[in-house]
């Protein structure tokens, strides 16, 4: 691979780190929020999230330094955290509607230099995200379904 | 929604603050040190500014029409 092609990779694998250290830290602490609401369900399924984000991040790191390139993980973008649970929904799904484009356009970038390595790590990752995503869109779609109330009453109880 | 983490503050904090004569970012962190740490609630700041503008020039514009009545 050529050198720029290497260093814009390495520029793009830092730009998902980035997004996967601010993802860590917000899906963490909604979870511990929902966890202190006695939401224990929730819980559990969000701070599941904020560990595989974690995961995500090794993986980019351990790819940006197989590439000799040094992961930033001084940078963080904008933690949003909502007030109650739906407005954390509501900021969670921002996250992953501009993870999945930025995950899309590294794939291409790693396509258009022949890096099947990071491409293969970079669909994996934008997998994961979209099925989030898709469970995020699901709660806000049975919150409208059974009212708030009844979503909520329904979450109290640990799996 | 939290709009500034180093200061705990909500939107709706923040939007009294704002109410009450903040006209600039530079106001809100001298009223509240709001936006004053990181930096990073900096354009949430500005939006909240620009709709809290927007919000105060809609309650005036009909006395501005009865004024060109006049």
């Amino acid at each position: 691979m050529a050198v720029k092609a290497g260093r814009e990779i390495i520029d793009a694998l830092n730009e998902v780190l980035t997004a996967e250290l601010t993802a860590i830290n917000q899906y963490f602490l909604h979870a511990k929020m929902m966890e202190s609401w006695g939401y224990l369900r929730l819980y559990e399924k969000v701070h599941r999230e904020s560990i595989d984000e974690m995961k995500h991040s090794n993986r980019v790191i351990e790819r940006i330094l197989y590439l000799d390139g040094v992961p930033n993980v001084q940078r963080l973008g904008r933690v949003r955290i909502g007030e109650q649970i739906e407005e954390m929904f509501r900021a969670d799904v921002a996250l992953e509607e501009e993870a999945i484009p930025r995950l899309n356009s590294a794939i291409a970038l790693c396509r258009e230099h022949g890096d099947s390595g990071t491409r293969h790590l970079l669909e994996e990752i934008l997998v994961d995200e979209e099925e989030h995503l898709d469970w995020l869109e699901a709660q806000l779609h049975l919150i409208g379904e059974v009212s708030l109330q009844g979503y909520l009453a329904q979450q109290i109880r640990e799996e | 929604m939290i709009v500034c983490l180093c200061e705990g503050m909500n939107d709706a904090a923040l939007r009294e603050v704002i109410r009450g004569g903040c006209a600039t970012v530079t106001d809100i962190a001298r009223r509240t040190r709001a936006g004053s740490h990181c930096g990073a609630c900096g354009c949430d700041l500005k939006r909240l500014l620009a709709e809290e503008a927007r919000l105060d020039g809609s309650e005036a514009r009909p006395g501005a029409r009865s004024l060109a009545a006049k």
